[in-house]
């Protein structure tokens, strides 16, 4: 399969009078990874949770391996299996142990059986280093540990590409890089994701395109160098240079 | 002989709990670290007073069949208890002799005084209900208590399958269902459970062409219960249903599982969680309404208190107030347990945040 994962054609959303998305495209290949940022209400977790359609978008076209999935008749609980989501709140559900969350996915939508179902959730808390926590509740986990959790629930159900809605927004700074390294791992290992994140470290440090997203439109895309070295836009200038001032660029933690 | 053997029994349970609040408490006064300390004192106890308990059961029966004197019994269940707890804390924590002597003592003194109480308090209790309160307590229960739990027993049930398909209707039905489930609750909300009963036992008794003639009565109640609690459950779920975060149902949708499957497995139980401590609430509604059955000459607690002080001049305001005790005893136990207990496993799993 040689064509992009994810093609996303002139998206149009708004929630009522509010027009949040004014058309965005772009396409994802395989084995990449794309970074979306931007300020606060401009569209980035809209925009994700158009491409899963939890939010069904009013308007364009988003094609799934080549398959329009915004046609009637789609069978979306499909699709959805194959679009991982990792929430900003993580979302984990709350009266299930950690392998539950993980295996509960692969029972009750792939149908496997309980023992290969948990097997394979296993696997997957293994690859975020939660093996140690599988018999927890989330409420019993740090929240740098309950998104490793989420993370696998999204990497069990073997998705085509996974969506990161703000991971590590809601961390504590401490917290975070122990779920940036997973992710960094994941982008290693050439997983197919789509992050809206903050973090221009992680960004600089695996992202093959990055895009701006303001007011609902793409104002500029490029290359990590081409953000850091030369953005052209006076906007994006900006608002980097404030993101570097409050969040710092753990770029130590990235090496 | 077997009174005496149950009494035994029977205070060295009671003071089995006692004995474990009291080296908890004891635990924690003399750490700081509250929280493990709790932990691991609870342990201690646990095993300490579980060895008492088993030690004190054959002792104290035994000791009652040499013995009669009440307080000898206990003195020699002290001076062996004391010598078994300095043993096993010593064990357990690797405390010093002094120490855990010192710790077992203190405790001991209390658990004596306790069980002398105790001893004491039951003895006199027992005795005093052998006679009339007794057979009073005994006939309410024997004749009424089986109709007071079936009629609870069904008027939840029902209520409950009622109470959620309102819930859901209320909930995801839109609006025209939304309706219905509403306007629902607010007539059976609004009219007296005893007019609700009269109204299905004489002015609508042909809804019950399926019962035999003389458990008409019976099935009127029991329908009028259930749709009564189904309108008061029906608020709980739809409560507990919107309580759970709508982010459970977007993680759910998101790896695939359509609407119903997410509302299956993620929604529901933990609403079922949330709904537990107002639903143990609606369980003393419902019984305490059920004896509103004596109205129609059903024979459940309130009706077999009442024939009783018919039937014996002069034992009605006993037959009342020992009626009204066991509805005491039906009620808070059970509100306590299921209420407390719930709330802070759901605290412990981070759901409904009281």
């Amino acid at each position: 399969m040689k064509g992009p994962v994810i093609r996303v054609v002139d998206l149009w959303k708004s929630y009522e009078d509010l027009q949040v998305l004014k058309g965005v495209s772009f396409e994802l290949a395989q084995r990449e990874v794309k970074v979306i940022f931007g300020p606060s209400g401009s569209g980035k977790s809209t925009l994700l949770r158009c491409i899963n359609m939890l939010n069904p978008p009013d308007k364009g076209e988003i094609y799934l391996s080549g398959k329009n999935i915004m046609e009637p008749g789609v069978n979306l609980n499909v699709a959805r299996t194959k679009i991982g989501m990792v929430f900003q709140h993580f979302n984990l559900f709350a009266h299930l142990k950690a392998l539950d969350n993980v295996s509960i996915g692969l029972r009750r939508v792939k149908g496997l059986k309980k023992e290969k179902a948990q097997a394979r959730a296993l696997e997957a808390l293994k690859s975020v280093r939660m093996a140690k926590w599988v018999d927890h509740y989330p409420a019993q986990l740090s929240g740098g540990q309950r998104q490793r959790v989420g993370i696998a629930r999204a990497l069990a159900m073997e998705p085509d590409v996974i969506l990161f809605d703000e991971p590590t927004s809601a961390l504590d700074p401490e917290l975070i890089g122990e779920v940036l390294q997973v992710m960094l791992d994941l982008a290693k290992a050439g997983t197919t994701m789509i992050v809206v994140t903050h973090e221009m470290g992680f960004a600089k440090a695996v992202a093959s395109e990055m895009i701006f997203l303001n007011e609902g439109i793409a104002l500029e895309r490029g290359t990590p160098q081409h953000f850091f070295v030369s953005p052209k836009s006076e906007r994006v200038k900006k608002f980097l240079n404030q993101l570097e001032v409050l969040y710092g660029t753990h770029e130590e933690l990235l090496k | 002989m077997l009174f005496q053997i149950i009494l035994g029994i029977v205070i060295s349970i009671i003071v089995f709990f006692i004995g474990i609040y009291v080296m908890r408490w004891h635990a924690r006064s003399k750490n700081k670290h509250y929280a493990k300390a709790w932990d691991t004192s609870f342990k201690t106890a646990l095993i300490v007073n579980i060895i008492w308990l088993t030690l004190n059961i054959p002792v104290s029966i035994i000791l009652n069949f040499l013995l009669v004197e009440n307080i000898l019994i206990n003195l020699i269940n002290t001076a062996i208890n004391i010598l078994t707890g300095t043993i096993v804390v010593m064990l357990l924590s690797k405390n010093f002799f002094k120490k855990s002597l010192y710790f077992i003592v203190v405790i001991q003194l209390i658990l004596l005084i306790a069980s002398l109480a105790l001893g004491f308090a039951f003895t006199f209790i027992i005795g005093f209900f052998v006679g009339k309160y007794y057979e009073i307590a005994f006939y309410i229960l024997r004749i009424g208590l089986p109709f007071t739990l079936l009629l609870t027993g069904l008027g939840l049930l029902i209520g409950f399958v009622l109470g959620i398909v309102l819930a859901l209707m209320r909930v995801y039905g839109g609006i025209e269902l939304g309706w219905v489930s509403s306007g629902y609750e607010k007539i059976f909300r609004g009219i007296p459970i005893l007019v609700l009963i009269y109204i299905f036992a004489f002015g609508l008794s042909g809804l019950f062409w399926f019962v035999e003639p003389l458990q008409r009565p019976l099935a009127s109640i029991v329908l009028a219960l259930a749709l009564r609690s189904g309108a008061y459950q029906s608020q709980i779920f739809r409560g507990a249903i919107l309580s759970v975060n709508p982010g459970q149902t977007d993680a759910a949708r998101s790896i695939g599982m359509s609407g119903p499957q997410a509302f299956r497995h993620v929604v529901f139980p933990q609403a079922l969680r949330l709904a537990v401590p107002s639903w143990s609430n609606e369980y003393s509604v419902v019984i305490k309404d059920s004896s509103f059955a004596y109205a129609v000459g059903v024979v459940e607690m309130t009706k077999a208190a009442y024939d009783y002080s018919i039937a014996f001049k002069g034992t009605w305001a006993i037959a009342i107030g020992i009626m009204a005790i066991l509805y005491l005893l039906l009620t808070f136990p059970v509100t306590k347990l299921f209420g407390e207990r719930q709330t802070k496993k759901l605290k412990d799993l981070g759901m409904g945040g009281i």
